[in-house]
């Protein structure tokens, strides 16, 4: 029977796929005419027959059409349309260069209105290009990407400031990031305020929330699949900014000729350099030289060979530092005493990708990739004597930690007809846990005691393989199906796990602006993030799952309505409900502060469950631009597995349950000179535990009663921010002043409370702020 | 420029400052305030326990010993008694019965007081715990010295001799236990007995050492510890199994005599090694565990929730029963 039945499907399969045998398939990539950059999620539609397609992550489209007379119209936003009439009667390459619509130009879309229109099968899917996320209002004026992402809805921030990141009720480590397709581990600078990511350096970012398309895997919650900017093929430009914690550069364009072209973005900040002078006289001449600062640099050479090859190398490295150097001089003694102390962490990704057209229905991306995450600190104090080595010493410690991951992976985007989009493809990645090892190197002459010793964990290696297809399949005007399955191993200490993961998702248009759609996606995760608090702290460890510890999975099911609103409004709702399976939760009192030793007995394995409803109204037309996102929201956890209680094995709610979240972004551009923007966000208080009760044990020492895990809310958060540009042309460019204000009705949002005297005291982070920065962009 | 340092360090440090602190009003309702019980019930020994208030977090009334209240003891269902207050207690929060638990009594307390929500607990008294044997190696160092000293009885010069006991045994008790169910020990009670020539007892504790993989102790790296004070653990890892507890200690004790009367401390005729081990219920050992873990916790970690099984209150009903393990040691 499942024969049949398996038999029945392959030469249904087989009869989609050679239904095109008679056609003729135009395919090409879509770039923007300004900059020569691919466009992504452009659409290619043949206006007679009514099929189309987008253009995939690197600008290439194909589309197999009958025969004869056809109207190609290429569209993507805010650039202006293009048709093409021809006669098919071969197959046809059409490269189709995009003019930016200058009458559209000041239009900010929220989600991409093609991809995420009632046509598209992908639901829980929100595209956002970069110029959005660079009109957002910021705090000290550091535009953000993960802070822009976290004002739509099903995303929340943690706590106030930071890039937290919990989508639809998952942990923080239960989201894939991809910086052109390589896992970033460490997204936070300076203890999370800021994200890793250089929105200069960017050019779209897609996040997926539910209904995963198959080539997906490896994270519960989200995917956050970002793209950084080729470089303008035609003319070198870029732009240098001010702010004021941080100053970035950006130069782009053609090296040599049009076929190769670089992209490099620069930031860092300097307010280690501006205090310097401060911190030497505070500490009378102790302090030679402390700081903090974070830097990033992103960089992309693409070169194109032919029309059917293109290869990219993509760069990133940042870091955080804190460094102090102190010098003690004993005049007495004649004997100096140093210590210097340097703390280091960061990213470095690298990506050899080799985009290949096999043929006009065919295409392929080889990447290679390597990844790494590491904490690095190191102290050494000494002591030297002028004359005499009596009493010296020189003691190092060191601490390192991370992780490195070497991937390759094969993609193929196969457009058989109009009617199948399948993309299938293998992944492999080598990753190496650095769980923690401390070195100590002591000397000292008065004892005689040498010591070079290391203590930790030896390094962790683990295999991971994935293999996953997918069709994007037009069944009838009516329905739409995305099916797909993807399947992955890990092999880690002589353990084997796997799983098949189904995904489905399912587009019902019931009229051409009203669709119906619905998502499964099951989800497995091999990695854990330890992490004590809910801001990044560098000494966060990612480890495998073990023996004991099993992969964590989720089911996901969302249902969806999206309506477009005579083209100037885009409706949508959806409801989720998700569950997931052997989650981990550290036990009541249990810390980790950069040692995985012993992590296993430390945490506790359970369930959730998540579910909501998210409301999103957008406007993409107009001078004035924006949306209004709603969520209400609902996430516990059950831990009441023998001897892994938490809340004495009842469900509580989770750390970052919320129930109401609402987001408003608004948007205007008065004239070519000016433009501004607002937001403003409410959201519930986020859950924390309080002791309700004070009593005395046997012993008359007195100890706080907690009743319940996460047993009480923060007040509401609310605040609102504004920004207003400033532009003007200049001889070479065009400079842009930007005023933004954070928090401009100086609420006193919670950061923490706590109890004290008999009263609760609330700690606010962030009062009115503003923040001023300078653009110059040619 | 040194200005322009000033301005922009003012406008940091004024931003840093303005996150300020400031009162909140509790938005929710105060919680009236709740009996707190502790009672520890131990094999043969009269019931004994303690009530006081456990008041709301946010009140500023002190903690007070609660006087007034009705304690009624049930086994295994059954009435038993009235806890009372003596009249000549010292501690006036403390209520004494007659009973006296024996292993498998299931005992319950109904406490109810003026002005506080009932509550009620139960347990069930453990069985003792089996211990098969107890290996020790070790050395003991001995060393005397003759001095002299003045013997007011008869007011003359005596010799006597002083005896040095340095001890450094390890040893490995053998638990014997029961499979099938969940069991909770506690390993704090090893102790010397000393009998003395005139007949009198003394009990001297013995701080051992162990990092037995039972105890579930960390080896301290480069930022964090655990302890386990309370010497507790439970059967997870041999359940039904026969378990080689291991541990050590060091000792050092001295013994004066003249074979007539000490002047410092009456003649040392033997000595026994009581290696206790108990049995506690399940309620005992997580009340202890997270009792400890309170006291560690940090702005980093998940606040511990202490364990407590009285019903409507705050506190513990445990019990406990011992078994020990005698060892004759020298005494010269």
């Amino acid at each position: 029977m499942k024969k049949n039945l398996l038999f029945q499907l392959i030469v249904f399969f087989c009869i989609a796929v050679s239904a095109s045998a008679r056609n003729y398939t135009v395919s090409g990539y879509i770039v923007s005419d300004k900059s020569g950059e691919t466009l992504i999620s452009a659409a290619a539609v043949e206006t007679g027959s009514n099929k189309g397609t987008l253009s995939n992550s690197f600008g290439f489209y194909s589309l197999t059409l009958d025969e004869g007379k056809v109207n190609m119209r290429y569209s993507c936003l805010s650039y202006a349309s293009v048709s093409v009439d021809f006669v098919l009667t071969k197959d046809t390459v059409l490269n189709i260069r995009l003019k930016e619509d200058n009458i559209l130009e000041e239009i900010v879309i929220v989600a991409d209105r093609i991809d995420m229109s009632a046509k598209s099968s992908q639901m829980s899917a929100i595209n956002v290009p970069a110029a959005q996320i660079k009109s957002i209002p910021a705090l000290f004026g550091e535009v953000d990407l993960i802070k822009a992402l976290q004002l739509l809805p099903g995303v929340q921030s943690g706590t106030e400031g930071f890039t937290g990141f919990y989508v639809r009720g998952g942990g923080p480590d239960e989201n894939l990031f991809l910086l052109d397709g390589v896992p970033v581990y460490n997204i936070n600078h300076m203890f999370g305020f800021f994200s890793v990511f250089n929105p200069d350096a960017v050019k779209n970012v897609t996040l997926y929330k539910g209904s995963f398309p198959a080539r997906f895997g490896g994270r519960l919650s989200s995917v956050l699949d970002i793209r950084m900017n080729d470089g303008n093929s035609r003319k070198l430009s870029g732009s240098a900014s001010i702010g004021l914690i941080s100053s970035k550069l950006n130069l782009e364009g053609p090296l040599f000729s049009e076929n190769t072209t670089f992209n490099i973005s620069a930031r860092r900040t300097y307010l280690d350099i501006l205090l310097q002078p401060f911190m030497k006289q505070a500490s009378e001449g102790e302090l030679s030289a402390a700081g903090y600062y974070f830097y990033d640099i992103n960089a992309k050479l693409t070169h194109r060979f032919s029309d059917n090859d293109r290869l990219f190398l993509s760069f990133y490295t940042g870091d955080d530092v804190i460094y102090a150097n102190t010098s003690d001089n004993n005049f007495m003694s004649e004997r100096t005493t140093k210590t210097k102390m340097d703390w280091n962490w960061g990213n470095l990704l690298l990506a050899l990708r080799w985009n290949h057209i096999i043929n006009n229905k065919l295409f392929m991306n080889t990447t290679m990739t390597y990844t790494r995450y590491r904490f690095d600190l190191g102290i050494r104090h000494s002591q030297e004597s002028r004359y005499t080595d009596d009493g010296d010493f020189d003691t190092q410690l060191g601490y390192k930690s991370g992780i490195e991951d070497i991937a390759a992976k094969v993609d193929f985007d196969w457009m058989p007809n109009p009617d199948n989009e399948i993309k299938f493809g293998i992944n492999y990645i080598n990753h190496r846990f650095r769980p923690g090892v401390t070195a100590a190197d002591m000397k000292d002459s008065e004892s005689g005691i040498s010591i070079d010793t290391a203590i930790g964990d030896k390094n962790i290696r683990a295999g991971d393989i994935s293999l996953y297809a997918e069709d994007n399949i037009s069944i009838s005007k009516l329905l739409k199906i995305n099916a797909g399955l993807h399947y992955s191993a890990f092999m880690v200490q002589n353990k084997f796990y796997n799983s098949l993961q189904p995904r489905l998702s399912m587009r019902f248009l019931l009229s051409d602006k009203f669709s119906v759609k619905t998502g499964y996606a099951y989800m497995s995760q091999y990695i854990h993030l330890l992490s004590n608090s809910s801001i990044s702290l560098p000494t966060d460890l990612w480890v495998p799952v073990t023996k004991r510890i099993i992969p964590m999975n989720s089911h996901q099911v969302s249902v969806g309505a999206f309506y477009n609103l005579n083209d100037f409004l885009d409706i949508s709702v959806e409801g989720y409900y998700k569950t997931m399976n052997n989650l981990i939760e550290y036990k009541d009192g249990a810390t980790f502060l950069g040692s995985s030793t012993g992590w296993e007995d430390k945490v506790a394995t359970g369930r959730g469950k998540a579910y909501g409803i998210e409301l999103l109204a957008q406007k993409t037309v107009g001078q004035t631009t924006g949306w209004i996102g709603y969520t209400l929201a609902k996430t516990d956890r059950t831990f009441d597995r023998k001897g892994e209680e938490l809340n004495f094995g009842k469900t509580f709610p989770a750390k970052y349950d919320r129930r109401h979240d609402i987001n408003i972004v608004v948007m205007h551009k008065f004239s070519e000179r000016i433009d501004i923007s607002a937001t403003w966000i409410y959201s519930s208080g986020n859950c924390a535990t309080l002791g309700m009760y004070k009593f005395e044990d046997e012993n008359g020492s007195e100890h706080i009663y907690v009743n319940e895990r996460n047993n009480f809310r923060y007040p509401d958060y609310h605040r609102l921010d504004m920004s207003l540009n400033l532009h003007k042309k200049k001889k070479y460019g065009q400079r842009t002043w930007s005023f933004s204000v954070y928090n401009i009705y100086n609420r006193t949002n919670p950061f923490y409370v706590y109890p004290s005297e008999g009263r609760l005291k609330q700690i606010t982070l962030f009062p009115i702020i503003p923040s001023i920065s300078y653009t110059y962009r040619f | 420029m040194k200005t322009i340092y000033k301005y922009i360090t003012a406008l940091f440090i004024a931003a840093f400052l303005c996150s300020c602190e400031n009162t909140i009003e509790f938005d929710g309702e105060a919680g009236k305030p709740k009996l707190v019980l502790h009672c520890f019930l131990y094999s043969g020994e009269p019931i004994m326990l303690t009530l006081q208030t456990g008041k709301f977090f946010l009140s500023n009334e002190r903690i007070k010993p609660v006087r007034n209240a009705t304690v009624q003891v049930y086994c295994n269902d059954q009435f038993i008694e009235t806890m009372k207050i003596p009249n000549d207690n010292d501690y006036m929060h403390q209520y004494f019965g007659n009973f006296r638990p024996r292993p498998g009594d299931k005992v319950s307390l109904k406490v109810s007081a003026p002005n506080f929500e009932p509550v009620d607990c139960s347990t069930v008294m453990p069985q003792p715990p089996v211990i098969q044997k107890v290996d020790y190696t070790g050395e003991v160092k001995r060393d005397f010295y003759i001095f002299e000293r003045f013997d007011e009885i008869n007011n003359i010069m005596v010799q006597d001799t002083m005896y040095q006991f340095d001890e450094n045994y390890d040893m490995i008790c053998h638990i014997s236990d029961p499979g099938n169910i969940r069991n909770y020990y506690g390993f704090s009670g090893t102790h010397y007995v000393f009998c003395y020539e005139d007949g009198s007892k003394e009990s001297s504790p013995i701080n051992i050492n162990s990092n037995d993989i039972v105890f579930g102790i960390e080896e301290s790296e480069l930022f964090d510890s655990q302890e386990n004070r309370h010497k507790i653990f439970s059967d997870e890892l041999f359940n039904g199994k026969v378990y080689q507890l291991k541990f050590d200690y060091n000792y050092t004790f001295f013994n004066a005599t003249n074979n007539t009367h000490s002047y410092y401390q009456p003649y040392i005729k033997s000595r026994e090694c009581h290696v206790r081990l108990y049995s506690i219920t399940e309620e005992h050992y997580l009340y202890l565990r997270t009792l400890e873990a309170s006291g560690n916790d940090s702005f980093f970690t998940e606040p511990v929730q202490i364990y407590s099984n009285v019903n409507g209150g705050i506190g513990i009903l445990a019990a406990c029963t011992s078994t020990d393990y005698v060892i004759q040691m020298p005494v010269k």
